[in-house]
């Protein structure tokens, strides 16, 4: 318990708990968030006019980003980037069942499962005061891939039809006659969702949680500190302290990295 | 020394007074001048000092006039006999006795019986003068086209006038209409352009033969406004009468809600009129095309097209990009913009690559019309039950967790339960 590489702040004693923390999102998937944020926000300010040209006022919008011209270069660059944003995912998962030996659910943590059916149901439970307790969750609660899969969705749902809005005369010499006002629903109400999905589900998860208010600072520093990995992530917390102290019985075994959860335990500092 | 220079100029133009001739042969402008271009002998001679200047009428006047031939007893005949005039009674023939027409149309128009009464109407002198009486065509005079706007609202613009004239409620547009021509283009091109075949009151309204719109022979009854238009529009007028609004017009038809086919004011406000370029206009033109077509309305702007167009960006397609602005005929009309083999060239106008498959685009798709687009109505079902099951889930789900947390609250637990981890160090 006293040699400590890295990884192994777990181990460390108790009286330094307060102090630890661990890498919850490393620099990359940071990065990743950032650029669907930003790409996102500025989609949304640009194209909710559009889905609602009877509220005058939004039209403001258009006006003060210099018409509507202006307006749908802006959507289309941040449309670009989000698309980026979700090839570079993409690639990135794919990087990581290789690195996993395909191992899917190793690979890819947000994937869900079975359990997170029974944690759902038991978290409704819980708020209707019939289970006393929240139950465990893992590495990714149910909300949270929730959350992910609302944007694994919903990102090919809209470069799709919002790509064949761009460049409807391509599309249209060329697909079914129906594919465009198809899309034109699909990107509007799908837009709608995604928005709500942000505003109610995610905010609420990482803004309006009191555990959380004002704000989860994970997606900045990436760090999610020992106390909030217990109680919110005891699953995790539980297998990384496993697998550090069997590092420390065997140093040379893989990294912590590797262990289920991809970039989990920080080897880098603490 | 500008007094002599005043009083030889004067000399020079023969107005200082002159012994007024003997009256025996009073026929002539001759004789007439001596008198009524003497202005100091004028002096006193009617009531008040503006009789005395009505009677003072220069040669000047009536030489560089329409009238300039006619001696003055053609238009008084009564003072034939010379000085002093005897029968003051009638002071001038009607005009109508030598412009019977526009005596005739005159008779008939707005204007007569509320002059006839002694009215604020305007009589032929109102408007043409009663001795400097010059042709239209005339940059000097008032019914010149540039002059009429000014001459029709002297009346049409004058607050007292209008006041006791266009009082009711309803007659706001008779109150405004002056005003508002200037900022029509007719009025700009008039004003701003120096437009003189720009349109000014009288090249709708007429001149003489003003008549109000339920009247079967103005020229602004719904009947005849093509024809009026179209006396300087006339390439609108031959496309608008081969249309189908302009067969509705002759044939009478109606549509099944009443209305009667449309004429050019209905899109063009005569008094409203605004360039088509201009967002109030092609977003009010959409409005009125819908006032008929309410279904192709209400499904235009389900598409990119109308909602583009509700923002007030004329930079998509609005009725008249595909339909035509005048030539509009149904889709079953080979001669129509939106027959099925037309359709390329006309959505080529915008889309210039489109090609044969492209042009299947259902510009007036309603998802909820489930006999006509079908997979137009499954993907609105399927998007619209997405979202309400997933808002559903999302909402009942939050609502829950706040009330829990509510209650946790009230209650002085940990507002999110999550399971105590017995045996761990540090508080959870």
């Amino acid at each position: 318990m006293t040699e400590m590489t890295g990884n192994t702040a777990i181990a460390r004693p108790a009286h330094e708990a307060a102090e630890r923390s661990f890498v919850r999102l490393s620099r990359f998937q940071r990065g990743q968030h950032l650029a669907m944020l930003v790409s996102f926000l500025v989609l949304a300010i640009t194209g909710i006019p559009m889905r609602f040209p009877q509220v005058h006022w939004l039209g403001g919008i258009y006006a003060a980003v210099g018409g509507l011209p202006v307006a749908r270069a802006i959507h289309r660059v941040a449309a670009l980037v989000m698309i980026a944003d979700g090839a570079v995912h993409l690639v990135y998962l794919g990087a990581l069942l290789v690195r996993r030996r395909f191992r899917l659910w190793e690979a890819w943590p947000m994937l869900p499962t079975w359990k997170d059916a029974q944690d759902w149901w038991a978290t409704s439970l819980y708020y209707f005061g019939i289970r006393r307790e929240l139950p465990a969750y893992d590495r990714f609660n149910f909300r949270e891939k929730f959350d992910y899969f609302a944007v694994f969705w919903g990102l090919p749902v809209m470069m799709i039809s919002g790509l064949i809005l761009w460049f409807p005369v391509f599309f249209g010499n060329h697909l079914p006659d129906i594919a465009i006002p198809m899309a034109y629903i699909a990107h509007s109400d799908e837009a709608i969702l995604a928005i709500s999905a942000i505003v109610v589900w995610h905010f609420y998860n990482v803004h309006y949680n009191p555990d959380k208010f004002p704000m989860s600072w994970v997606w900045i520093t990436g760090r999610i500190s020992e106390e909030e990995i217990r109680r919110e992530h005891p699953l995790e917390y539980e297998r990384l302290r496993k697998v550090a102290a069997d590092r420390d019985a065997t140093p040379t075994e893989a990294d912590a990295s590797t262990a289920p959860g991809g970039a989990a335990a920080d080897r880098r500092t603490i | 020394m500008g007094a002599l220079v005043a009083l030889l100029g004067a000399a020079i133009l023969g107005l200082v007074p002159a012994a007024p001739a003997s009256a025996q042969r009073a026929t002539g402008v001759v004789e007439c001048r001596n008198c009524h271009a003497n202005r100091d002998f004028l002096v006193g001679k009617a009531a008040t000092l503006k009789g005395d200047s009505a009677l003072y009428i220069t040669d000047s006047l009536l030489h560089d006039s329409k009238h300039a031939t006619l001696s003055c007893t053609s238009c008084h005949p009564a003072f034939a006999g010379g000085y002093p005039h005897r029968d003051t009674s009638v002071v001038a023939v009607p005009c109508q006795s030598c412009h019977e027409k526009e005596g005739a149309d005159y008779a008939r128009s707005v204007h007569a019986p509320d002059a006839a009464t002694g009215g604020s109407a305007p009589s032929c002198v109102t408007c043409h003068g009663a001795h400097h009486v010059l042709a239209a065509a005339d940059p000097r005079s008032p019914t010149y086209p540039l002059n009429v706007a000014g001459l029709c609202g002297g009346c049409h613009a004058n607050a007292k006038i209008i006041g006791t004239y266009f009082g009711a409620p309803d007659q706001a547009q008779a109150r405004n209409a002056v005003p508002q021509y200037y900022k029509t283009v007719h009025g700009i091109a008039m004003t701003k352009a120096g437009l003189v075949v720009s349109a000014t009151c009288n090249d709708c309204h007429g001149s003489h033969l003003i008549l109000l719109p339920d009247s079967a022979q103005s020229t602004i009854n719904r009947v005849n406004i093509a024809r009026t238009c179209g006396r300087c529009h006339a390439g609108v007028l031959a496309t608008f009468d081969s249309s189908s609004h302009g067969q509705a017009l002759r044939s009478g038809a109606r549509t099944p809600t009443g209305h009667s086919a449309p004429v050019c004011i209905d899109c063009h406000p005569a008094h409203q009129l605004v360039s088509a370029s201009d967002p109030v206009w092609f977003r009010g033109v959409v409005k009125e095309c819908g006032a008929c077509h309410e279904e192709e309305y209400g499904t235009y702007f389900e598409t990119y097209h109308g909602q583009v167009t509700e923002l007030g960006f004329g930079i998509t397609a609005k009725c008249s990009d595909c339909h035509t602005a005048h030539a509009m005929l149904p889709a079953t009309d080979p001669k129509s913009s939106v027959y099925p083999t037309n359709l390329v060239a006309t959505c080529a106008q915008c889309h210039p690559q489109a090609n044969a498959n492209f042009v299947k685009y259902q510009p007036h798709g309603d998802p909820r019309n489930r006999a006509r687009y079908p997979l137009l109505f499954w993907t609105w079902l399927f998007m619209t039950t997405l979202l309400v099951s997933v808002f559903a889930f999302f909402g009942v789900h939050t609502l829950l967790w706040l009330g829990r947390l509510t209650l946790n609250r009230l209650h002085g637990r940990p507002l999110n339960g999550h399971p105590e981890r017995p045996g761990k160090e540090g508080q959870s």
